[in-house]
């Protein structure tokens, strides 16, 4: 396996999947600090939202977004 | 019909259903000409990558492969709850004390998810295309992928047909989404096993795999046939919310 360097060239091809992802956990985090979360605390939804990479705003807005009346 | 079909649109966007469905899949879309073009390689080392050439069309043939096994998951868990929870929460008493007609309120479910299912994995196809060809270059032609997109949309209409028909038929979201995966993934095995692939509407995945710029001939079985089902899966969920009893309240 070969040693993993991020170099510019790199960081342009990641570029689209990291935008997604600060997208996701602005928006997020809006939602958390605006409207509120459900099953977890707003501190441990913030933080699955910042280092699972989308995966984590996804499970939070599926389960950990407050229910909409 | 116009009421019901607002109701679902101002839902799908409320509880942002539509933004998980669209980050999921983009981000399908960006992460494989990423892995293919950039992980893949350094995974596999210098001598093994160089006999492995990566095209446009592999990427653009895994990602609808990655659409099938990964986003089909997605799909069912972010629309399990789509009437198994209306039926759970009492939710449909109102609608159908109005008088509103079952046809219609699926119908209308049915309408403004499949179109989502339509739009976003066309949509995140496209991006797929044009950052697999930043990449690796112009290989395959537009139409070719807008035909593909649009084969698969048809299947996932035909997965949202199975996810509405599991909901009304168990009332419970999780299971839904579980019995909408073992459907769909049984169908898949079971046609693989016997080569009847023609004759499912895994038939359409394959085809959309091809990537063939024309419609052949051979399309038309697995379309019929997927087509039929979905009215099947529509007739059966009508049938079962008509046989409900609506007068008393589920248990808590």
């Amino acid at each position: 396996m070969g040693t993993f360097v991020l170099t510019k060239d790199l960081l342009m091809i990641l570029s689209p999947l990291i935008l997604l992802q600060v997208s996701l956990v602005v928006y997020c985090g809006i939602l958390i600090f605006k409207e509120g979360v459900q099953n977890l605390n707003r501190g441990t939804w913030f933080l699955i939202c910042l280092l699972v990479n989308v995966i984590g705003p996804v499970v939070f807005l599926l389960v950990g977004r407050k229910e909409v009346q | 019909m116009k009421f019901e079909l607002q109701k679902e649109l101002r839902y799908a966007l409320r509880s942002g259903r539509i933004l998980i469905l669209f980050a999921s899949l983009l981000f399908l879309a960006l992460l494989t000409p990423i892995m293919l073009k950039v992980v893949l390689p350094q995974v596999l080392g210098g001598q093994v990558s160089d006999l492995m050439t990566m095209t446009q069309l592999d990427c653009i043939q895994s990602y609808l492969g990655d659409v099938f096994e990964i986003g089909g998951i997605v799909i069912a868990f972010t629309l399990c709850g789509l009437t198994a929870s209306e039926l759970q929460g009492d939710t449909w008493l109102l609608p159908v004390c109005a008088g509103k007609r079952f046809g219609h309120m699926v119908g209308a479910k049915l309408l403004v998810f499949g179109s989502l299912l339509v739009i976003l994995p066309v949509a995140t196809l496209l991006v797929d295309y044009l950052y697999s060809s930043y990449l690796f270059g112009f290989q395959v032609g537009v139409s070719a992928v807008l035909i593909s997109g649009i084969l698969q949309s048809i299947y996932l209409i035909f997965f949202l047909s199975c996810l509405i028909m599991w909901g009304v038929l168990t009332r419970k979201p999780i299971p839904t989404g579980f019995l909408t995966l073992a459907t769909a993934y049984g169908i898949q095995v079971i046609s693989s096993l016997f080569g009847i692939q023609k004759w499912t509407p895994s038939g359409l995945l394959t085809h959309a795999m091809e990537l063939n710029p024309i419609l052949d001939s051979s399309l038309w079985i697995p379309l019929v046939v997927t087509v039929l089902l979905i009215a099947t899966t529509i007739r059966i969920t009508t049938s079962k919310l008509k046989c409900m009893e609506w007068s008393t309240r589920s248990a808590q």
